[in-house]
């Protein structure tokens, strides 16, 4: 039972992010010691200490960075925004994550790495590195769990569109006229948290996390309006529109959103 | 982890490649994920002018 190494802190990668800064409060309320890794000593980690985690400056490319962070820890999570050094990142931290002997390796990768393969990959470069870096993973040798999400609620409706919604009665994402099904950073931390708690029989395994429904822009208008409680005046939008954008400044049309329920 | 503003994803959406389900979330923590209706109930503030809720000019 792998409950034995509880004693072990877990290392949180990218604890800075919402992603990060979730799962570390997830796995502290489990019962973890929880090993926090930030780039930078920024405010967060006075956040990250307040909730009672260890928390270490380090850079994930490097060596000496990644020994101080890693040793003593059974269980990793990590993850990363895309970056040019991601593939770098993610084998270097592997690298000394086989060295130190861990028990689970918690790689947080991308929903539409399931639809790549060796004859087909992806256009976009940025997609691609995951792919890649589950390559070498998958080489490794490590105990690996691979968790790949689609896009992120937050992202999308919070960071993109909330600002507009709010002052401009719109909602206008460049998704052009296709369905969605994004899923919530905080559900994405929870798994996460639950296979860290209890990693064995998740080793080798792939899981894709999205939200519970997958529909188009006029559906998320709709919740936007519906879902607002009656006294919230979200509720009462009258003029509300929808923009399924082709391209981060196009509109190729608008439309009204389907009328309350 | 996802990033959110790539033409790639647009091009992507287009092409249906975003339009999948999983219940993998639900194996693994036993709850369904937050749909968009709990979404928006839970940031209503953050889509709600603040003269409307009576807290700014």
């Amino acid at each position: 039972m792998m409950k034995s190494t509880h004693n072990s802190p877990i290392l949180v990668t990218g604890a800075a992010g919402a992603i990060g800064r979730n799962l570390t409060a997830m796995l502290l309320a489990k019962g973890h010691k929880v090993r926090a890794l930030v780039r930078r000593e920024v405010e967060r980690a006075d956040t990250l200490r307040g909730l009672g985690a260890e928390v270490v400056q380090g850079d994930l490319t490097e060596l000496a960075s990644m020994h101080r962070a890693i040793e003593g820890c059974a269980r990793i999570y990590f993850g990363m925004s895309v970056s040019a050094v991601y593939l770098e990142a993610t084998v270097n931290t592997g690298a000394v994550a086989g060295h130190h002997g861990v028990e689970a390796f918690v790689n947080m990768s991308q929903m539409t790495v399931t639809q790549m393969s060796i004859t087909e990959t992806t256009e976009s470069p940025q997609h691609k590195l995951y792919w890649l870096a589950e390559q070498a993973l998958s080489w490794s040798g490590l105990p690996v769990v691979t968790v790949r999400p689609t896009v992120f609620l937050e992202g999308f409706f919070l960071l993109l569109a909330a600002a507009s919604v709010r002052d401009a009665d719109e909602l206008a994402l460049p998704l052009g006229a296709g369905k969605t099904s994004p899923v919530s950073s905080v559900d994405v931390a929870r798994a996460v948290a639950a296979i860290l708690d209890d990693p064995a029989p998740h080793i080798g395994h792939i899981y894709d996390l999205t939200g519970p429904e997958s529909a188009d822009l006029d559906y998320y208008a709709g919740c936007l309006l519906r879902g607002a409680r009656p006294d919230n005046p979200l509720s009462r939008r009258a003029n509300f529109r929808v923009e399924r954008k082709t391209s981060a400044g196009r509109p190729v049309g608008a439309c009204r959103p389907p009328p309350p329920r | 982890m996802p990033s959110t503003t790539s033409p790639v994803m647009t091009e992507l959406h287009k092409q249906g490649r975003y339009d999948r389900m999983s219940e993998d979330y639900l194996k693994l923590t036993g709850e369904t994920p937050t749909s968009m209706a709990d979404f928006v109930k839970l940031h209503a503030a953050e889509f709600t002018r603040r003269h409307a809720l009576g807290v700014g000019p």
